[in-house]
């Protein structure tokens, strides 16, 4: 499975590099640096090992052809991306995750709306959102206001579209 | 030649997905968007078993098994990107400073989305998709799948960040 080891392996060098990074500092922009982070040195190692001469002898046992490498790579990406996007769970708490935690703590007596209400503040769900949405760009304040910058307009028109797609209401 | 070939199966296999999963979403065939998902991914996996045998006459089967591995990759991402749209409060709070042009304030916004509304949100969420279930005035845990997948949040958390409190 040279193919699937490689692409494994790529995936694997780009998570060391952030785990690393976020252990020494845990960035502000943390949506921007994490795919910089990944991108950056998987290409890189991908590059370092397809063209350094150096390397052969050592990699012998990696694919060898280009359309193996190519498939490394994209797997790889792959791989990052779907991290990626659970990357947001990790370092935010997910409400959902959260209540149905609170609950199964519980076990058959069950938590009542009332008690999981109590578990959640404004505080620590949408005002942390937004701090987070202003050092992401996304957001800004002018005096007392809240205004969506360009970046977060293109967001929202995204999502807009995409549930106007699905026929769906406002999420959230 | 070998690279067009793996590419086209994955477009095509995400494209039937997305496709089914639009249509099964707007017909009300299955109205959770996790649940829709979910069909549409096991759909787009016809093209992709169908076209990967024939492909196997053609590439080695470690090639294949990194063409599935990326499929998988793209419904999971696709997964993700689609939640959002549901349950990410930024999003959510974006969809209400877009309809807002003069920008809301604090308060504003805490009088549409707030942490009540959050909680109930997701309570009829899971109610719906069948995670939880009501006995009298309480939710009691009925599936245990999102609980794996809290612990498996924790223990990543534990590892990227070295403890909980981040």
């Amino acid at each position: 499975m040279p193919t699937t080891f490689y692409g494994a392996l790529l995936f694997l060098i780009g998570f060391l590099v952030h785990v690393v990074l976020w252990r020494v500092r845990k960035p502000v922009n943390t949506t921007v640096t994490i795919v910089l982070v990944f991108v950056g040195s998987i290409s890189f190692v991908w590059l370092a090992l397809s063209s350094l001469i150096i390397f052969q002898e050592l990699i012998s046992f990696l694919p060898q052809e280009p359309s193996g490498k190519m498939l490394s790579l994209l797997l790889a990406l792959a791989l990052a991306v779907s991290y990626i996007m659970t990357y947001p769970a990790l370092e935010n708490d997910s409400p959902t995750l959260k209540l149905v935690y609170l609950i199964a703590q519980k076990k058959r007596a069950g938590e009542t709306e009332e008690e999981l209400f109590k578990s959640f503040s404004n505080k620590s769900t949408v005002e942390h959102s937004i701090t987070e949405m202003i050092s992401e760009g996304l957001v800004r304040m002018e005096g007392q206001s809240l205004l969506l910058t360009d970046r977060g307009h293109r967001l929202a028109r995204i999502y807009r579209k995409w549930r106007a797609i699905l026929g769906a209401q406002m999420g959230g | 030649m070998e690279m067009v070939n793996v590419l086209v199966v994955v477009a095509l296999s995400v494209t039937t997905g997305v496709l089914v999963q639009v249509y099964v979403y707007r017909n009300n065939i299955n109205r959770t968007v996790a649940g829709s998902i979910i069909i549409g991914f096991g759909v787009g996996c016809i093209p992709l078993i169908g076209i990967g045998y024939w492909l196997s006459e053609q590439i080695p089967i470690d090639r294949l098994v990194a063409v599935i591995l990326i499929y998988l990759c793209a419904g999971y991402s696709f997964f993700h990107a689609n939640n959002m749209g549901e349950t990410s409060r930024r999003v959510r709070i974006s969809l209400e400073l877009a309809n807002a042009p003069e920008g809301l304030t604090y308060k504003k916004i805490l009088n549409r989305y707030n942490s009540d509304i959050q909680v109930t949100r997701r309570l009829a969420r899971l109610l719906e998709s069948g995670d939880i279930e009501r006995s009298g005035a309480a939710f009691c845990l009925k599936k245990r799948r999102i609980l794996a997948m809290y612990y498996v949040v924790y223990l990543f958390r534990h590892l990227v960040f070295g403890s909980m409190a981040h």
